[in-house]
């Protein structure tokens, strides 16, 4: 209902016919007084008749917070040279130049126009159509982007491939989707406004600004200019960052499509926006953020191909918050009490002693603390963050330290008899294993891994071939596991999230392209070669041999393919490589990555604290990528020593570090801590009889089922999320009634056996039965019930199982926390 | 009025507003309640314009004949007032005993399914349509094309078939409803076949060239077979067939049988003396592009995007054979051609090598369904095949291609005769001249252009349909050419 110009009126009166504007957006009753307007764009520039403008006006409040008016605004520009439509739109009505006149909050601001011209080119299919195809939903996934298309007609998925899209519109069947002659009996159009039968109903109005598109770039005779018009090099997204003071307050964003011509268009009202985190905002068609609760989300636009990402942040209700300056151990503390500060979070106090041996015993070493290791800690009168960093230090230096990360490395690298036979497993764990011990540099690791020839016998790291033995699996293996990064969906498609595109995908594989595998002299040997007349890597679709070339920076010259790519991946100027590593090693101290999943890395995952990672990934390549040292600092941190127990400002914080968060014991560290509590050593076969869960070098290794239960991986993949640690009702009446937990308490050669038969006191057997299971004494009403229990139980052995039992079957046991 | 649009209107009164320009003038607030309240019932609520579009929009993508789900198909009055498997969909007077109501509301109704659910103002004109008897106001259209008013063209349409009448004399070039034809030198437009097929896909002629058959449709409409007088150029028979257009027409020696592929995943062989449907072969997992029938007519070949060639016999319809080994991931096939006088069949597609396959086998098949019919794989073109032809004595064959080129090979060595210029976008269709001197090429652009068929040299290019109202018997005029 855009109120109508009369033409003709002389333009004294213009002033009085103002083309006005208002929205719908809020009512103006709750339109705050401001005491200053931003507007963004500062100017408009205006092509042509289809190069349509919006301005986002902001207030400042008298309170000093930005609030966006962009939908409160009147605009009012002399109709001679503009026309401003019902979205609020600048369209040119003459060339020249105007000034538009934009109120808001009691405030006036006035923007320059220049309007270069009105009769507009012809329709670009690269520019104008194909995102026309992707804001109608024409080429998503569940449509005509589907790998098989819909109803026989396929487009490329999000419109990676305008060319194929073309061949699909134009060529494919005989020209069946256009017609020149007779543009308004196109298929193309008779089909999206539903004219005929569309099991995708009516996406196009006749008539509509969407349909005049199609139909005129048919009667201009469907032009390609694939290959002469580039797509959008960039997109600009304004504002640059959303601070929404309040839930229920709105943030309009603008975004700006450059090319690389120099030009831009706005293409907010095409682009896709999604919101990482609904309930905290959600993002509508259009660009219009409503921000729901308090909290901090990311907002991904997408437009053709480009993406941007836009940090938002909706502080709420702080009424009453201080910051009271807290300690900072080391350099973590100082970026996450940074963030804390501008969120307006408070930490949670440091974790007990008894709580921190148990943490930092099983985040270094997998392993709970024996009673006697507790209670040596707890008896220590050294200050307690010294003796806290001795203890550290201790933990790295044994060697359940090394048993623990050399598990989770052969989780990572497949370490799985399926690929690699009994005898290669053992080696290639061995391999690892010798890694760890010496503390071997990161970017070394991965280098030998992935340069790595000649017997997998003699060079265990060449294993890494026979996990990914062609190349889509090392290029996918590679990229997931040492730049956190995911190449699966460019496989057959550009990512349609990401940057990464189908043509990466083959060029990154072409470095693979000389690995050879041969048999070796030994039964189960396999050698891996350097094969120097390769097997050339094709692109699906072109059918073309493609040249090695890496997705970003420049891989140097080397002596072989495989040995550039290495020099590449593992380079301290690789920006993923480091930084996806140390983000891996925070998630498993800290229970979450600053990114994450650590292993999905991209401009919709953004970090929750980039200068924490920053400044984590500097000092890693500082360190000549020293994995213990990384883990120290981390260790050593006030951040990590944080106590579980939240505090009325972080409650409800779950991103920013502000206090511990609990971890399920992992199905290793389950088993051997209830080894460690029971004494009772599980069964294993085929494997030494002394060995612990975290021992076992292949997830093909049988026990009672309980190591699968509770989620030990396959090792068919390098995802981190292969490995689950949830908590189903399976694990609970495993725990509870199960017989790897009754048969470990009833062990005759366990604790409790060996504990009754010195015949202790009930407090004493209780006490010792806390620090056995949750390495802590009881409290004195704890201890009460549990000797009442022991009293009345018909023997001290069987008191003390069904007290174990029970401490088993608490969640203090079941999570690090 | 100037503050209309800061008026905080629901969405949907804001969309009828505009949908309604009469109240404009108005007061927002009051146009407001008047969409709203007085509206559905100010005014008979009519079945083309308030009821039809509705359906359109929101039902007939899933209950249409091509896909009818809950058998209930509502692209016509007729069918709509019939209901589905569900029951009566409309009960005129009571739309609280009409079906269609009680699918459309409530708080999650059962339909649209997986869509948006109706707008409140959507049904209530459902609603008060039903309520007023359900009355079919659909207006009689008179068809503005005719034969004595033949489509008047602003472009040249792209075109897809092409077909040489067996004595050489008559060039048939497809058209926008309607087919052309020219004096097979380019030089004369003789005459215009104008039918009710919006796309004309293929063309054939009866081997004896007394009847000229078309295979077409109007996409996602119906599908149609002509069957024309090809001397008196009346239509003697016009056969609907599914709901999209049909592809790949072949005409059996005795001209008793005519094959067609379907967009139904079908191939069919109608009756041409009564237009019945002989036989319905549903053994193809895609589209169904080509047809050709064997050089004695007791088998017809078949073939589409599913890349499959398949033997079909012609006597009870049975699957024979594969003629291919399309599991081999050849891709789509989307023309094949047959020998004019052997039992070789040429197919070619997405994946850019046209093969030539004997039609009956020799070879058991094996386990590794190995390619034992394949009698010469030609050279990959440089794009998809869009179109091919066999000359007529079988010595060579034309493949024209999505990058708009035309080659030439010689069928007993492979050897590549010719290549011509073409379609700067695509060709679509291939004919050889029956004296086998010119090739006839057409596409994307909407020009036929003869070939000498030897040498490749460019005879002459036509537009063969009248630009713009030029005249009804003079085509464009004709550009000489003398170079490829």
């Amino acid at each position: 209902m855009t109120p109508r110009l009369t033409p003709g009126r002389v333009w004294l009166r213009a002033a009085a016919l103002l083309v006005t504007f208002g929205s719908a957006a809020m009512s103006w009753a709750n339109v705050p007084n401001v005491t200053e307007l931003r507007i963004e764009p500062t100017a408009l520039v205006i092509a042509h008749e289809r190069d349509a403008r919006r301005l986002l006006v902001s207030g400042l409040t008298e309170s000093g917070e930005w609030v966006d008016l962009t939908h409160d605004a009147e605009l009012v520009a002399p109709p001679e040279a503009l026309r401003i439509d019902a979205d609020g739109y600048v369209h040119p009505v003459a060339a020249g130049k105007a000034s538009l006149s934009v109120s808001a909050g009691g405030q006036r601001a006035t923007v320059a126009v220049t309007v270069e011209g009105v009769a507009p080119p012809s329709i670009s299919f690269v520019r104008e159509v194909m995102p026309q195809l992707s804001k109608l939903g024409c080429n998503a996934g569940t449509c005509h982007g589907a790998a098989k298309g819909k109803n026989g007609f396929r487009l490329s998925l999000r419109g990676y491939d305008p060319d194929s899209d073309y061949h699909a519109l134009i060529q494919d069947i005989s020209g069946r989707r256009f017609n020149r002659a007779f543009p308004n009996q196109s298929l193309m159009l008779l089909k999206p406004t539903a004219d005929v039968p569309h099991k995708g109903g009516q996406v196009i109005t006749p008539g509509s600004a969407d349909y005049e598109l199609l139909k005129t770039w048919i009667e201009e005779g469907v032009v390609s200019d694939v290959g002469a018009t580039t797509r959008v090099e960039r997109l600009e997204v304004l504002p640059a960052a959303v601070d929404i003071a309040m839930p229920g307050m709105q943030q309009q964003v603008l975004v700006l499509a450059h090319y690389a011509d120099g030009s831009t268009r706005d293409v907010t009202r095409a682009a896709v926006f999604t919101s990482s985190v609904l309930d905290v905002a959600t993002v509508e068609k259009g660009g219009l953020i409503t921000s729901v609760r308090r909290g901090e989300t990311a907002v991904l636009t997408r437009y053709e191909g480009a993406y941007g990402t836009t940090g938002v942040v909706v502080m709420g209700d702080r009424e009453g918050f201080r910051w009271q300056d807290t300690p900072e151990y080391n350099y973590v503390d100082a970026h996450v009490h940074d963030k804390l500060r501008r969120m307006k979070i408070a930490p949670s106090v440091l974790c007990t002693d008894e709580e921190f041996i148990r943490r930092a015993s099983l985040d270094l070493t997998g392993l709970p603390p024996t009673p006697e290791q507790v209670r040596a800690f707890t008896a220590d009168a050294t200050p307690s963050r010294e003796k806290r960093e001795a203890l550290i230090d201790d933990l790295i230096d044994g060697p359940e330290f090394v048993q623990h990360w050399t598990h989770k490395w052969a989780d990572l690298l497949q370490c799985n008899g399926k690929f690699l036979g009994e005898k290669g497993v053992w080696l290639f764990r061995s391999w690892i294993e010798t890694s760890i011990a010496e503390n071997k540099p990161y970017d070394e690791f991965v280098h030998e891994l992935l340069t790595a020839n000649g017997s997998t016998y003699e060079n265990p790291a060449a294993n890494y071939y026979r996990v990914s033995r062609e190349y889509p699996e090392a290029v996918e293996n590679t990229t997931q596991l040492f730049l956190g990064v995911r190449f699966s969906c460019n496989k057959c498609h550009d990512h349609p999230f990401e940057k990464w595109t189908q043509n990466q995908y083959y060029e990154l594989g072409a470095f693979f392209a000389d690995v050879g595998i041969k048999q070796g002299q030994q039964p189960g040997e396999e050698i891996v070669y350097t094969n120097y007349t390769p097997q050339d890597v094709t692109h699906p679709k072109t059918l073309e041999t493609v040249a090695p070339s890496v997705p970003y920076g420049a891989a140097e010259d080397a002596t072989s393919l495989r040995e550039a790519m290495a020099d590449w991946v593992t380079s301290a100027d690789n920006p993923q490589f480091a930084r996806s590593a140390v983000n891996r090693l925070w998630s498993y101290f800290m229970g979450i990555g600053i990114i994450d999943p650590v292993d999905d890395i991209r401009s919709s995952n953004p970090p929750s604290n980039p200068a924490l990672l920053d400044a984590l990934t500097e000092d890693f390549i500082a360190s000549g990528f020293d994995m213990r040292h990384v883990m120290r600092v981390i260790a050593r941190s006030r951040t990590y020593q944080q106590s579980i127990k939240t505090n009325r400002w972080n409650e409800d914080d779950t991103i920013n570090f502000s206090h511990a968060t609990a971890k399920r014991l992992t199905a290793e560290q389950l088993l051997d801590a209830i080894s460690v509590a029971t004494g009772s050593r599980p069964a294993f076969q085929g494997v030494p009889k002394t060995f612990r869960a975290a021992q076992l070098p292949d997830s093909r290794v049988k026990d009672d089922g309980f190591l699968r239960l509770f989620g030990r991986p396959e090792r068919e993949s390098v995802c981190e999320c292969e490995r689950t640690a949830d908590v189903s009702l399976a694990h609970a009446m495993n725990l509870i009634n199960g017989p790897t937990v009754a048969s470990a308490l009833i062990d005759p050669k366990g604790r409790i056996a060996e504990l009754v038969e010195d015949d202790p006191s009930e407090r004493a057997l209780t006490d010792e039965l806390y620090l056995a299971a949750l390495s802590r004494l009881p409290s004195e009403s704890e201890a009460a019930t549990a000797v009442a229990h022991l009293e009345g139980s018909e023997s001290k052995a069987e008191g003390a199982q069904d007290l174990l039992w029970a401490l088993i079957n608490s969640p203090a046991f079941l999570f690090n926390r | 009025m100037s503050q209309c649009t800061s008026v905080r209107a629901p969405n949907r009164a804001r969309r009828s507003a505009l949908r309604r320009p009469q109240f404009t003038a108005l007061g927002c607030f009051v146009a407001t309640l008047a969409l709203a309240f007085l509206a559905p019932f100010a005014h008979a609520v009519s079945y083309s314009s308030d009821v039809l579009p509705i359906l359109k929009a929101n039902c007939q993508g899933c209950h249409n004949p091509a896909d009818a789900d809950g058998d209930f198909v509502l692209t016509t009055y007729d069918k709509l007032m019939v209901g589905g498997s569900e029951g009566v969909a409309i009960v005129p007077d009571d739309p609280d005993e009409s079906l269609i109501i009680d699918a459309v509301t409530g708080d999650d109704p059962w339909m649209p399914k997986g869509n948006d659910p109706l707008t409140a103002e959507q049904i209530d004109l459902l609603r008060a349509w039903i309520a007023e008897g359900a009355v079919d106001d659909t207006p009689d259209v008179v068809d503005s094309i005719s034969a004595l008013e033949p489509p008047v063209y602003k472009a040249a349409p792209v075109i897809s078939a092409l077909a040489y009448s067996p004595d050489g004399e008559t060039l048939a070039v497809s058209g926008y409803r309607e087919i052309l034809l020219h004096k097979s030198d380019g030089s004369e437009l003789l005459a215009r076949l104008v039918g009710e097929s919006h796309r004309i896909e293929a063309l054939a002629y009866s081997p004896d060239g007394a009847a000229l058959v078309a295979a077409g449709g109007s996409p996602a409409q119906f599908g149609e077979v002509q069957i024309w007088d090809a001397a008196a150029h009346t239509l003697v028979r016009a056969v609907r067939t599914t709901y999209d257009t049909v592809y790949g027409v072949s005409v059996s020696g005795d001209a008793r049988l005519v094959a067609i592929g379907c967009g139904d995943n079908t191939a069919r062989v109608l009756t041409t003396s009564d237009g019945s449907e002989h036989i319905k072969f549903e053994n193809h997992g895609d589209w169904v592009f080509g047809t050709v029938f064997s050089t004695d007519s007791t088998h017809v070949v078949t073939a589409g995007r599913d890349g499959a060639l398949k033997l079909i016999r012609v006597e009870d319809g049975r699957f024979v054979d594969d003629i291919n080994a399309s599991n081999k991931g050849y891709g789509g096939v989307n023309c094949i051609a047959r020998h004019p006088t052997e039992d070789q069949v040429l197919s070619a597609g997405d994946d850019r090598i046209p093969r030539l396959y004997r039609i009956f086998r020799t070879t058991r098949r094996d386990v590794g369904n190995t390619d034992f019919n394949l009698i010469r794989a030609f050279e990959a073109q440089n794009a998809p095949v869009t179109a091919v032809a066999f000359s007529p004595d079988g010595e060579s064959v034309a493949i024209g291609s999505a990058a708009g080129e035309v080659r030439v090979y010689n069928v007993s060595d492979g050897a590549r005769l010719s290549t011509m210029a073409g379609d700067a976008v695509g060709v679509f269709a291939l004919a050889f001249h029956p004296d086998g001197s010119q090739l006839a090429a057409a596409g994307f652009e909407g020009e036929v252009r003869l070939f000498e068929a030897t040498s490749g040299d460019l005879i002459r290019s036509f537009t063969p349909v009248p630009i713009d109202g030029a005249g009804k018997q003079a085509a464009a005029p004709a550009r000489d050419g003398t170079s490829g």
